[in-house]
């Protein structure tokens, strides 16, 4: 189903409610403590609203909504510091939507009803982007190896896995040929974890571009993401240099503070540009467009959640204050689904191929 | 604004078929007027052949789109001369002679001049055969352009004009000019400008031209002891700054080149490629990777929002704010990307080229994106208006607020 304006703005002013009854910066701030979980009551509330299921199709128990819709969502999320794995398992399930078999899309009832979450499994030791060469073997039965950093890794039902050159395994990872172990980092929420495969029974994703394909509806599901919590750094700072005074004046008044916040405003503008024109392009651009969004989305949620925590000087570095989720959060983001280096990668090979294109 | 691939625009089909008009009269007549025939050419020949374009367009409605047919204008909308100007661009032809003429002068005397003078006036500037400049800026007046000093003394119905003016563009080849002086200096500073339209021709105006450290068609503007009849007035005594701003907002949704008028970077990944310095394709350079992305990522975004402002503008809405990031962003880009070519090619990329212009050339594209990111507001202003504008930050400390001109500490 396509979605009007209209429509997205409805999902939007949706989302807008559902979340602003929930304490989601509460709970970002408590998991940074309590490794291996995420924010249930949030989870009910996207689960309950079918958000999981909405680029589902509906003869798999989804709304068989496009892409905009689930950005839309992300957006919203991504202001609020949402600790769902709200992108990675919609884009998981929108890979098995578009390569699985009729077996592995029997999965996706459970994935839309908010009962199994879906993950992306990629990164291996000692890689800074995602491996061109994955040590991780499936031999069409089983794979041997190991992949870090996995996102919802400690609580995700199901993995898509990146073996050998650049294929996708779909592994069960509650079995006993996967052993988990939860790592310790600057946002617990995000639930990393080590996954070690030792012949783990998984099934194929059939097609020639699933990683890429899959790459790309991450990025651009994430940039949306990013563009949500970097906006959010704006006007949570805005706001603040209105009312704090300093040398008789608000701070605000002051052109350092002033231009730093028409900084912000230019990053995430063009950020939320390049994501939105991704939802525009055609499928022979999404490649580029995907990459465009991406680097904007990574630049700018970087810069506004460091340089909020800056202009909000002292208080901003404290437990209490938001800042420092964003600060974590932007740093995630940034690093899952592969770095800036390796998005550069692909759009100037993108821009090289189809120069025309442009 | 830059300009979106026309094609994946979304629109309405009667705008959709004044771009086919469009394409349609460009296809047949700007080849004519474009690309090689300009090759060579002197400076005054150029000029020639922009008046010629000039009249051909005005003679399809082409020329002053947005002006009423009554005075020589298109009597179109500001839709169809966004999406004109995007196909224009599509050729080099000799239009920069009139770009401001016709943008910011001859807009302001079609509103405020008397019935007699626009029917004098207008029509002969928008088919090309005369050129008006815009005389604001002056040495201490820029930015803070409500400074500036040129005075203006009533004498009975005339006027004395005395100061001198600066960065006017096309002063040189202009016949007449709009400009901004103080009549009243001890009023405070917004308060005490009038408006008024010269001919060039005057006595006691002399116009010397700038030489920049690129290229230059700005000018110093002198004016000493000009009198003008109060006929010449725009608006009322006092309405100077009003009118300026006035002036200046004309072209609010004005099509910017989608690479800050720099080459486009993906030029340069073909030109490199295979291309090898100290051992290492250049084309991995980091920085120049980062430049090229950045600057394909920012243009992609710059036509989305371009895109949704048109479709905004084609409903009858006014577009959002974030269109006014364009300028701000792509000519730091473009500067940032030159120097990252020329670092990536090293000390021959400091290499003059006869005859190569800042569009097709990185050093060329170096050497005038310091001129860029001043001319036309600097980052230091626009970063300013999008702080107080869309962010509602407070107002500067401004010392000279309400103080009377003359008292003003200098």
């Amino acid at each position: 189903m396509q979605c009007s304006e209209e429509d997205i703005e409805m999902i939007r002013a949706e989302a807008v409610r559902a979340l602003g009854a929930v304490d989601t910066e509460g709970s970002a701030r408590r998991l940074l403590g309590e490794r291996g979980d995420f924010d249930g009551a949030l989870w009910s509330v996207v689960s309950e609203l079918g958000w999981l299921g909405i680029s589902v199709p509906e003869t798999l128990g989804g709304l068989g909504m496009n892409l905009e819709a689930r950005c839309a969502i992300a957006e919203e999320l991504g202001r609020r510091v949402g600790s769902v794995p709200f992108g990675v398992t919609t884009c998981a399930m929108s890979a098995i939507t578009a390569a699985g078999s009729a077996e592995q899309q029997a999965l996706l009832r459970e994935g839309a009803s908010g009962n199994e979450i879906f993950t992306v499994a990629l990164f291996e030791a000692g890689e800074s982007a995602v491996p061109a060469r994955p040590t991780t073997l499936f031999d069409g039965a089983r794979v041997t190896g190991e992949k870090v950093a996995v996102i919802a890794g400690a609580f995700a039902r199901y993995a898509l896995v990146l073996c050998n050159r650049a294929q996708i395994a779909l592994v069960d990872l509650d079995q006993p040929g996967v052993r988990r172990s939860v790592v310790d980092t600057i946002d617990n929420s995000r639930g990393y974890a080590r996954l070690t495969f030792a012949g783990a029974a998984a099934t194929p994703l059939l097609g020639d571009d699933v990683l890429d394909d899959v790459l790309d509806e991450l990025a651009v599901v994430s940039a949306f993401e990013q563009v949500g919590g970097a906006d959010a750094c704006l006007w949570a700072t805005r706001d603040y240099a209105l009312q704090r005074r300093a040398f008789g004046q608000p701070i605000g008044a002051f052109q350092a503070v002033k231009h730093g916040l028409a900084d912000f405003y230019t990053l995430i503008q063009i950020a939320r540009g390049a994501a939105l024109s991704a939802l525009q392009a055609n499928s022979g651009e999404f490649r580029k467009a995907a990459a465009c969004a991406r680097l904007a989305a990574i630049r700018a949620y970087d810069h506004c959640a460091q340089e909020a925590i800056q202009l909000h000087g002292g208080i901003g570095t404290t437990w209490e204050a938001t800042q420092h989720l964003h600060l974590r959060r932007s740093r995630c983001l940034a690093e899952e689904w592969g770095t800036a280096a390796f998005w550069r990668d692909r759009l100037l090979e993108a821009a090289l191929d189809n120069r025309g294109a442009a | 604004m830059t300009s979106p691939p026309a094609a994946s625009t979304n629109c309405s089909s009667e705008i959709q078929s004044y771009r086919e008009q469009a394409r349609c009269f460009l296809r047949q007549h700007a080849p004519n007027y474009s690309g090689s025939v300009r090759l060579g050419l002197s400076a005054a020949a150029d000029l020639a052949l922009g008046r010629d374009w000039q009249k051909l367009k005005s003679q399809h409605r082409f020329a002053a789109i947005t002006l009423p047919r009554s005075l020589g204008g298109g009597g179109g909308t500001p839709l169809q001369k966004v999406v004109f100007n995007q196909e224009e661009a599509e050729y080099d032809l000799p239009v920069q002679y009139f770009g401001i003429s016709l943008g910011q002068p001859i807009p302001i005397m079609a509103l405020h001049a008397t019935d007699a003078q626009k029917s004098a006036l207008v029509p002969p500037a928008i088919r090309g055969e005369s050129v008006w400049c815009q005389m604001f800026s002056e040495p201490a007046a820029g930015s803070d352009l409500a400074a500036l000093k040129l005075s203006a003394r009533r004498e009975g119905d005339r006027w004395v004009l005395n100061g001198q003016k600066l960065w006017t563009s096309w002063a040189h080849i202009s016949d007449w000019g709009v400009v901004l002086a103080r009549h009243d200096p001890s009023l405070p500073k917004h308060k005490g400008l009038t408006y008024f339209f010269v001919d060039m021709r005057t006595p006691g105006i002399s116009v010397r031209p700038v030489r920049l450290l690129g290229p230059s068609h700005v000018n110093e503007v002198f004016f000493d002891d000009v009198v003008i009849p109060d006929a010449q007035r725009l608006g009322a005594v006092g309405d100077g700054f009003k009118l300026a701003v006035q002036t200046l907002m004309i072209e609010r949704y004005s099509v910017m080149d989608r690479w800050g008028y720099g080459p486009d970077p993906t030029t340069i990944l073909h030109k490199l490629a295979g291309r090898i310095a100290d051992g290492q394709p250049v084309l991995q350079d980091a920085e120049l990777r980062e430049a090229i992305a950045q600057s394909i990522y920012e243009e992609r975004a710059l036509s989305e929002i371009n895109r949704r402002a048109f479709v905004a503008m084609a409903e009858g809405k006014e577009p959002g704010p974030e269109g006014s990031i364009t300028k701000l962003v792509t000519i730091a880009t473009r500067q940032r990307l030159a120097r990252a070519v020329m670092n990536a090619t090293g000390p021959e990329a400091l290499q003059r080229i006869p005859g190569a212009t800042a569009r097709e050339d990185f050093t060329e594209s170096w050497v005038t994106g310091s001129l860029s990111r001043i001319a036309g507001g600097t980052d230091q202003i626009l970063r300013n208006t999008i702080a107080e504008k869309i962010l509602g930050l407070p107002q500067d400390h401004r010392p000279d607020k309400a103080v009377p001109f003359n008292q003003i500490p200098s």
